[in-house]
């Protein structure tokens, strides 16, 4: 048995690496996966014989399913230990004094240390993160917002425990309803306030000077906050009258011009970069948030108006109907009929917009010239030093800064997300 | 009252285009030799009352940035710094300004005459040279106490260091900058120069026997020495180095400060000649900086371009890393220095990385040919270095 | 909400009389004119005050204009109303989609490039010897560089040049009094002074100062020299005076011009644009010539790719959809919240992340693999199987990121099917088994056939993915530069546009993007036909 194992790993690495510098400088733990599996077959197995166990002596006639429901729990939590490894180890070395990927590794502790799969703790240190935000000034009163910000954020963390906990859920609504409020006026406040000029230190001759571009990751979240904010809006703004007038409106040219926006759509954005930058250019929009925006937006709207126009047709014109017999308009009834209904798509579409526009870096990069206007996509590529050198702590510590806006949004609006998006990929 | 004038402007310039006063300058500089940048910035707003805002662009994309948002009064005024083979397709693009006019008889006089070469093309100076730099064989003095005297040598030396705990030299072998060394020590070249000079870009050496026997050469590192495994590359080798377990690297000046700080013993001295006197010269580039031809501001900027060029600051800098000042009185002052004169002995015969618009052409191809010729002993070089050859010529 | 009455019923009641089509666009045409030509005069009013204003501007007039036009219009063709609720987004997309799309059509026809970017060419700049009318005659011809530009163009041939004067003027100083320097010889009259180079002994070189103005001898300089400046030689900057001109034919060193030069102005100088053109067909000749190097294996393996990533994904996000769907499996909900986490992460942090993870010799993978004595892989570079281990690394962190969208639509659409029809089964006696196949699978099937489709559509251009993970790399054998093994037909497009190695061949560039629009259009028109998305009454 052993022997197999060890020569069909032999011969697979014979087949892909003639001479590895790589072999001889690892951790091994001679037939490790032999062990793992035998190890992860008996925990397993273990836990599935004792729910049957019990379920036999509970439940007989659902001792089997107790035993496939242990398995599959032990199953779906490797699923999510190998999901969350990445994200671990991100956090990991972002808490890690040293900025280099290359450093040596420990050569004692636990096997997990040794072998470099998890970085050393002994080295944990909050460096990386005072490095990048060490350079950020804020005024005094936006401390106050950050605080109540974070109140706020705690208070709605709150209601979401104590529903749980089961107090009045109705109550709760409300006053989460309220704290998310205070927490979008707090942030949209804190956005629009923080500007580049709080971002420096002081030299040693005692003059200000600008900090560098691996220390501006807050400006570079603001920067993003806002572009991509304003870009959802916009979507949002542009696309629903676009949308209903496709489902609720008959019209000659109706088809062709549906047809003209999906299609017109198709074409790789990005590869109209120059096209775009001239156009940018000539508005004197260039290396501004409003070009930025702009272009974003002109890729968004006819995917925004099809998805606006996929949900209107699913929900029925009767109580527009009934307002236009009471004499409303047609703009009244879309105004206040089918806005109000349709909050929660167009609150899915802002956020589809919103994450979409967050992650993008190609268009940004060549838009935004300047450093102060640059988006965390755009400011995370900047973490080479020189020539040859990645700063890969500070980049870490950045990027899960960079990450905490678009991961608290999409929690907090998980349902609106995942369910709308099941209902448009299933309906295509 | 300020803190409220200052969130009244924040907010008017939220969506508009921000008009920026002074001159902006681009750099792909990190740590140490940015705060230099920052404190000559900051000394130069000192004497000229100039604010010069400083804008981190990575060095693969200033190329790119300038040619498109140049012309739209887009880019920095400056460019601080960029090595010269980059210069012959934004000079070409029209991006860069001539500066032949700013450079004095007295400042030529005091110039490195390999830097001015190096950032001359078509005949005019498209930039004003900072520093000389280039690979050289870095010795650990701790676990080669002895420096090698000749390239047999050295391969001896490093095959004694090569065993589980140590390397005896390693370095980034797949990159076409660093390899260039074994290529054109056989006679291989990348372009060739006609009567004059100048460089010729039809006359490509990157195929003839010089760099297939340059190429056969670091197989034998490979496969016939066993000094350089596979997966060897720049983070391996420096990482390596920095932790003490590698006795021989070739590396530029820009890895000094961290040898330094890491505490390693280091001795810079060229890579030795054979036995029978054949001597080795890889690539030397030089840094320096461009002017923006669309520049609204070229008075400051050249202003700023010859503040941090002059002797005074070069000097200060070369101090930091162990680059070659381009100024001939700076670089005497600072020879005393063990690595500096290190460097300016391996350099000294070094060739210029060709600064014609079609080495840009060069890289991306012959890296790959690297690659695939280091991937294993019966790798066919001459065929593998005539397709890297005909895309060079053919893009 | 009465939902047994479909939107027709509505819709037909509410049908009004109708304008035609052209009738219709002719309006709004008239009107975004109207407004187009408001706007540039905006522009035009509000420069002649403020000469540095910017042309957005001229928007806000446009759409004041515009505005006005509309309610004209509106209130003698009311049939005209469905348009002005597309009309925003009409125009938008005409402005910033329509028009860059046919902007960068029209530049696949051309050899636009980095250094063919229509530019003047400085570092052309050729000493002119002699001028005679028509003729220029030049001190070394080669300096011109008319061997970089292609096709008719080349050799300079109907190429614009610019001839000028020299910029520089030596000169000497007599008295430096605060701003005001005096010098001799006076600079020439009719040539403006931009800058004056003063040498600082104190500051170590030649400083630049600029000049406000001149009055025959005594300048007038922006800035105040310091006291120790040495004005003994003075270089002033004069502005060139350029003339443009067309180059019609370069002979040995005789340039012919297509119009005489005026003979006062001392020319001693030309320099030659970087003009680029039309190219007709050539880019699309090249790619298709070089078909079995680029186009081939990148559309090859971008066609595996996605094929693969989808039918990897599905097929895992399925299974854990129905693991996950089990009523009795306690905490499922915080299993489903703990899972999307990859999808709720921004892909340009985490594919970087991967990056990282997936190094060779540092990585966390390969020191995983190796602490569980497993052979580790090179995998971003190794080329060994037609690089198979950096492609299997692409859809390795291509399901770590699409696992969560497909395992959440797959439970949507699991929850979808109604627990009657499990219940009738099992009445009829079908075992759970049965019950999956005879019930589950039918139906997550035809769920299952547009999600797959949009996936598809979305991985056959996932240039985050290829880009920020392998950069197209490692290099097959014989393949190009710009189109390496893992290079999807993006990733390909981007690298002969925006990269050094493609030498910013933007054309080239953007003729890639049009074969790649038409395979986009070709998978989404299947995919409409398919799930009949777009199937709904044509002549309306």
């Amino acid at each position: 048995m052993i022997p197999l194992g060890k020569s069909l790993a032999v011969l697979v690495s014979f087949v892909f690496l003639p001479l590895s510098f790589a072999q001889g400088d690892f951790v091994r733990i001679p037939n490790g996966w032999l062990w793992f599996l035998i190890i992860f077959i008996v925990v397993t197995g273990g836990i599935a014989l004792g729910a049957y166990l019990y379920g036999k002596a509970t439940r007989p006639g659902k001792a089997g399913q107790y035993a496939l429901t242990a398995a599959t729990h032990m199953f779906i939590w490797v699923v999510i230990l190998l999901t969350f490894y990445p994200v671990i180890y991100l956090l990991a070395i972002s808490l890690n004094e040293n900025d280099s990927i290359t450093s040596a590794l420990p050569t004692t502790g636990n096997i997990l240390f040794r072998s470099g799969v998890l970085p050393d703790p002994a080295k944990f240190s909050f460096i990386q993160y005072q490095k990048v935000l060490g350079e950020t000034h804020l005024l005094s009163y936006q401390w106050i917002l950050v605080v109540i910000f974070l109140g706020a954020a705690l208070f709605a963390l709150w209601t979401l425990f104590s529903e749980r906990m089961g107090g009045s859920i109705h109550r709760l609504e409300r006053l989460r309803g309220y704290a998310g409020w205070v927490i979008f006026l707090s942030l949209a406040v804190l956005v629009i306030t923080i500007n580049p000029s709080q971002f420096y230190f002081i030299n040693e001759a005692g003059q200000r000077v600008a900090s560098s571009t691996e220390r501006k990751i807050v400006l570079y979240i603001r920067n993003t906050l806002l572009v991509s904010g304003a870009t959802g809006i916009f979507a949002v703004l542009i696309s629903t009258t676009a949308g209903y007038a496709f489902a609720r409106m008959r019209f000659q040219g109706r088809y062709q011009t549906l047809l003209g926006f999906v299609f017109v759509q198709m074409f790789p954005g990005f590869m109209a970069l120059v096209a775009i930058f001239y156009l940018m250019s000539y508005l004197g929009l260039l290396n501004t948030y409003a070009g930025l925006i702009l272009a974003y937006s002109g890729g968004a709207i006819s995917f925004a108006a099809w998805i606006f126009k996929g949900y209107l047709d699913s929900i029925s014109p009767s109580l527009e109907e009934a307002a236009r017999v009471d004499g409303a308009t047609r703009w009244g009834a879309f105004w206040r009929i089918i806005l109000p209904v349709s909050i929660p798509m167009l609150l899915f579409i802002f956020l589809l917009q919103f994450i979409g526009t967050y992650s993008e870096f190609i268009m940004a990069n060549i838009l935004l010239t300047g450093e102060n206007q640059w988006t965390v996509g755009v400011g995370l590529r900047n973490f080479t030093n020189g020539r040859f050198n990645t700063q890969w702590g500070a980049l870490a510590a950045s990027a899960v800064l960079g990450s905490i806006p678009i991961l608290v949004i999409f929690y907090s609006f998980q349902n609106a997300l995942t369910g709308q998006h099941t209902a448009g990929g299933v309906k295509g | 009252m300020k803190k409220i004038l200052f969130t009244v402007m924040a907010f008017a310039t939220l969506f508009g285009a921000v008009q920026a006063q002074g001159i902006t300058v681009w750099t792909h500089f990190g740590d140490a030799e940015l705060e230099w940048l920052q404190n000559e910035a900051a000394a130069f707003e000192g004497a000229f009352g100039v604010p010069v805002s400083l804008v981190k662009v990575e060095l693969g994309e200033i190329k790119q940035k300038l040619l498109l948002s140049a012309p739209e009064g887009e880019a920095a005024d400056l460019i601080v710094p960029i090595p010269h083979d980059q210069i012959g397709e934004m000079a070409s693009g029209g991006v860069l300004a001539d500066m032949t006019g700013f450079a004095t008889a007295d400042y030529l006089a005091d110039l490195n005459k390999q830097a001015q070469l190096a950032f001359t093309y078509n005949g005019k100076l498209f930039g004003l040279p900072m520093y000389v730099e280039g690979p050289a064989l870095i010795v650990n003095t701790d676990l080669v106490p002895e420096a090698p005297a000749t390239f047999e040598d050295m391969i001896a030396i490093a095959q004694g260091l090569t065993n589980d705990d140590t390397y005896g030299f390693l370095y980034d072998i797949g990159n076409f900058y660093f390899s260039y060394i074994w290529i054109n020590s056989n006679g291989g070249y990348v372009f060739g120069r006609d009567a004059s000079g100048s460089l010729v870009a039809s006359d490509l050496g990157l195929a003839n026997e010089g760099t297939v026997a340059g190429a056969e050469l670091m197989k034998k590192f490979r496969f016939d020495y066993g000094l350089i495994p596979t997966g060897v590359d720049y983070g391996v080798a420096d990482g390596l180095f920095i932790d003490g377990k590698l006795g021989m690297i070739y590396n530029g000046p820009w890895a000094i400060p961290n040898y330094r700080d890491a505490g390693v013993n280091v001795k810079v001295m060229p890579v030795p000649p054979t036995a029978d006197g054949q001597y080795f010269n890889g690539f030397m580039g030089v840094q320096g900086i461009l002017l923006n031809q669309f520049s609204a501001n070229s008075v400051d900027a050249a202003n700023f371009a010859k503040w941090i060029t002059r002797p005074a600051a070069q000097v200060t800098l070369a101090n930091l890393t162990g680059k070659i000042p381009s100024s001939n009185k700076a670089a005497q002052e600072v020879s005393s220095d063990p690595i500096i004169a290190g460097f300016a002995a391996a350099l000294a015969n070094a060739v210029p990385m060709p600064n014609i618009p079609e080495m840009g052409n060069v890289w991306g191809p012959m890296g790959d040919a690297l690659t695939q010729i280091l991937d294993n002993q019966e790798s066919d070089v001459p065929a593998i270095l005539n397709g890297a050859a005909a895309q060079v010529e053919g893009n | 909400m009465d939902i047994s009455r479909s939107s027709k019923d509505f819709l037909a009641k509410r049908r009004r009389s109708e304008g035609s089509l052209w009738l219709s666009l002719l309006l709004l045409f008239i009107a975004i004119s109207i407004a187009f030509l408001v706007g540039a005069a905006g522009v035009i009013v509000i420069r002649q005050f403020a000469p540095d204003a910017p042309a957005y501007f001229g928007i806000l007039f446009g759409i004041l204009a515009l505005v006005l036009c509309l309610r004209f219009i509106a209130q003698r063709f009311e049939w005209i109303m469905p348009w002005y609720y597309l009309l925003p987004a009409i125009l938008f997309l005409l402005t910033f989609t329509v028009f860059p799309v046919v902007l960068t059509i029209i530049l696949a026809f051309t050899d636009y490039a980095g250094i063919r970017n229509g530019q003047l060419s400085v570092s052309t700049e050729t000493q002119v010897v002699a001028v005679n009318d028509r003729e220029l005659t030049l001190a070394n011809a080669t300096t011109l560089q008319c061997d970089q530009l292609m096709g008719s163009r080349a050799g300079c041939n109907d190429v614009r040049a610019v001839v000028y004067a020299s910029g520089s003027f030596e000169t000497t100083g007599v008295s430096l009094d605060d701003v005001v320097l005096t010098v001799d010889p006076p600079p020439p009259v009719d040539r403006a002074v931009q800058a004056v180079e003063i040498n600082l002994p104190s500051v170590g070189f030649a400083a630049q100062f600029p000049v406000e103005s001149v009055d025959g001898n005594r300048l007038t300089l922006g800035r105040v020299p310091p006291a120790d400046a040495d004005i003994k030689t003075l270089r002033l900057t004069l502005d060139r005076v350029p003339l443009e001109r067309k180059i019609i034919s370069v002979n040995g060193n005789t340039v012919t011009l297509d119009e005489p030069l005026p003979d006062d102005l001392g020319f001693e100088a030309i320099a030659r644009y970087n003009d680029f053109g039309s190219v007709g067909f050539d880019n699309f000749r090249l790619i298709f010539n070089e078909a079995s190097r680029a186009l081939g294996p990148v559309f090859v393996w971008n066609i595996i790719f996605a094929f693969s990533t989808i039918f990897i994904n599905t097929v895992i996000g399925v299974f854990i959809a129905l693991l996950l769907n089990n009523p009795n499996l306690q905490f499922r909900n915080v299993y489903r919240t703990l899972l999307i986490v990859p999808w709720a992460l921004p892909g340009i942090i985490t594919i970087q992340v991967w990056r990282g993870f997936l190094n060779e010799n540092f990585g966390a993978i390969n020191r995983l693999l190796a602490l569980l004595d497993l052979p580790t892989f090179d995998w971003l570079g190794s080329q060994a199987f037609a690089a198979l281990a950096p492609k299997s690394a692409i859809l390795l962190v291509n399901l770590w990121l699409g696992l969560p969208f497909m395992m959440t639509a797959v439970l949507g659409a699991l929850s979808a099917i109604p627990r009657e029809l499990y219940e009738a089964a099992r009445v009829d006696g079908a075992t759970a088994w049965q019950g999956f196949w005879g019930v589950t699978a039918p139906l997550l099937r035809t769920a299952l056939i547009p999600i797959t489709l949009t996936g598809f559509a979305f991985n056959f251009n996932n240039f985050n993915l290829i880009y920020l993970l392998t950069q197209g790399g490692p290099a097959c054998p014989g393949s190009t530069a710009t189109a390496r093994c893992t290079d999807i037909l993006i990733s390909w497009a981007y690298n002969e546009a925006f990269q050094s190695q493609g030498g910013y061949a933007y054309g080239l560039g953007s003729a890639i993007s049009i074969i790649i629009f038409i395979i986009t259009l070709a998978i989404s028109l299947i995919n409409f036909r398919v799930t009949g998305a777009l199937k709904e009454e044509p002549n309306t």
